[in-house]
């Protein structure tokens, strides 16, 4: 089997919190016996931003709590943050005011994103077998129909694209944790358009790592 | 017609010796201030180039600028000759006065040390530049250069200046010795990200005497690169990801158990780099607002020379860090245990899933 993996599967695999999604996700990568892919789009694009404002929120927390009058999210490169990493950011400051030991928090916030970082780059270089469809290659068409339904999601309009174009090359699953977006019914819109069903005439399963025994 | 008296060879070189020492010309420059023509200037720079007299700053094939091999200016940036005269005035009393009350000689270093508090303490309107070992003033002395020194013009505000100098001399703190005038002056100046390089340099100087580096060096490396990483100063922010992407796989080396004590070298060098490269672009970014509206152009054309070279230099360096710790399988290496590492990791799944 081809598996076309979701950006969160690496991440999950790469955290240590015994949460059941990260348990499952572990199960499921060693006991690996199929193909696993990734797309362009998340290797060479959305993983390195996330990664890149996730050291940008280390970059701010270490400001912040070396000089208290440090106003938050003032750096230059911290303009290309989401709503999302100013509150991880703001939520990791909370945790830090209320932990006893100060020094302890903030060699494991260092620590755990420095490892998170080269933990994900491990994961791709010993567990993905396939890095496919070049981003320049996503269908504008098919990514346009699925961003319709997805909005305002560009990322994962891509990357399901992405999926979609590869699974017409040879068949794949689809392998993710996102139950909410990433359903049957929105890779079914692909097949209410006329000129998409045509060009894409088998769509691939989703499966998701919940249900993974 | 008025007779023109022709320069010897030894006259045409000290001509532009001496036109050189007020700062870096080009080539068509020193013809103008000289009074030749082009071959016969380029004849001459050439053999005070073999004479190692001179060397070129930039060579295009548009321009040429050359500065003297001896000329006192870091970098060789173009500063106005008060402010090259000033400098060297204060460094040269300095290192007068420093003999004349304390007995003994003073370190570079600690020369500078002192010169960037007289510059403080007067607040002289003098460029002080945050160079790789701290604050220094924009010139290094070299009192045994007679051609240089010449260069030194007692300031108008001398009898100040003089005033300070002894003041200075008279704290206590300054001991002459040049890790304590290091020390004392990023304390002093509060200077934190220097102080945390400090405790690097000093760890990696252990290992060189000790060889037989334990574990408990690793860790203390470690900490050491982390107190750097906290002390980050934003006025380098541009740089974050080339510093960050030290810091973390040096991390990643240190945690792995199989470390090997070379790698503490690649670790060493690496950081050198970087902390040129950092530092130079401190320092020309210390002095720009001091160079003339004529120089600005030679000032940036030097500057760009010093930061790609840098470069070039760090990435070299950057690039076999990374392939070592790529060697590391950092699933070897524990999230740190405890409360507080479990929910930082799951405040980032949260966020994630939110993506």
């Amino acid at each position: 089997m081809r598996y076309f993996l979701d950006m969160n599967l690496p991440v999950y695999y790469c955290l240590q919190i015994g949460h059941p999604l990260e348990k499952k996700a572990k199960s499921f990568i060693e006991n690996k016996r199929d193909i696993f892919l990734l797309c362009d789009y998340i290797v060479d694009n959305n993983l390195p931003r996330w990664l890149r404002r996730q050291k940008i929120i280390l970059f701010e927390f270490n400001q912040k709590i070396q000089n208290p009058e440090y106003a938050m999210f003032t750096s230059e490169q911290s303009k290309i943050l989401f709503s999302q990493d100013k509150v991880l950011a703001n939520r990791l400051l909370l945790n830090f005011e209320k932990s006893t030991d100060k020094s302890k928090f903030i060699e494991d916030i260092n620590q755990v994103f420095n490892l998170l970082h080269a933990r994900i780059s491990f994961f791709i270089k010993r567990y993905i077998d396939e890095i496919v469809i070049p981003e320049s290659e996503i269908d504008f068409d098919l990514k346009s129909c699925l961003f319709t339904w997805l909005t305002p999601n560009d990322s994962d309009a891509k990357t399901i694209a992405s999926a979609i174009q590869e699974h017409k090359n040879k068949l794949l699953v689809i392998f993710t944790s996102d139950k909410e977006h990433w359903t049957k019914e929105l890779l079914d819109e692909v097949h209410n358009n006329p000129l998409l069903i045509k060009r894409y005439p088998s769509l691939p399963k989703i499966e998701y790592l919940q249900s993974y025994q | 017609m008025a007779d023109k008296i022709k320069k010897t060879s030894e006259e045409i070189k000290n001509d532009i010796l001496a036109q050189l020492k007020y700062g870096p010309k080009t080539t068509a420059e020193l013809g103008d201030a000289i009074g030749s023509n082009w071959l016969t200037i380029e004849k001459f720079l050439n053999e005070l180039k073999e004479q190692n007299k001179i060397s070129e700053l930039i060579s295009t094939p548009k321009m040429r600028v050359y500065r003297r091999t001896d000329d006192p200016i870091y970098y060789s940036i173009p500063f106005n000759k008060e402010i090259r005269a000033k400098t060297l005035f204060i460094l040269s009393e300095i290192e007068r006065e420093w003999k004349k009350e304390r007995k003994s000689d003073l370190s570079k270093t600690a020369l500078q040390k002192l010169a960037v508090d007289v510059i403080k303490h007067c607040n002289l309107n003098l460029p002080i530049l945050s160079f790789h070992y701290g604050l220094t003033t924009c010139a290094s002395l070299d009192s045994n250069n007679q051609d240089i020194l010449s260069l030194i013009e007692e300031p108008k505000d001398k009898v100040v200046i003089l005033k300070c100098i002894k003041e200075v001399i008279n704290d206590k703190n300054h001991t002459g010795i040049a890790y304590q005038e290091r020390i004392y002056q990023y304390k002093k100046y509060d200077l934190p990200f220097y102080v945390a390089k400090e405790e690097l340099t000093k760890l990696f100087l252990f290992h060189e005497k000790d060889k037989e580096a334990s574990k408990e060096l690793n860790l203390k490396i470690k900490k050491a690169l982390l107190d750097l990483s906290l002390n980050y100063p934003l006025r380098l922010e541009k740089f974050y990801s080339d510093f960050e992407k030290f810091v973390n796989n040096s991390q990643i080396i240190l945690s792995n158990q199989k470390n090997e004590l070379q790698n503490l070298e690649i670790i060493k060098s690496t950081l050198t780099h970087l902390w040129d490269k950092l530092t130079t672009f401190t320092s020309f970014k210390d002095a720009e607002f001091f160079i003339d509206k004529e120089n600005k152009q030679l000032f940036e054309q030097i500057r760009e020379l010093n930061l790609n070279s840098k470069e070039m230099g760090y990435q070299n360096h950057i690039d076999e860090l990374e392939s070592v710790a790529q060697e590391s399988n950092p699933f070897e290496i524990d999230m740190p245990q405890g409360n507080a590492s479990v929910d930082i990791q799951k405040l980032i799944f949260e966020s994630l899933e939110n993506e």
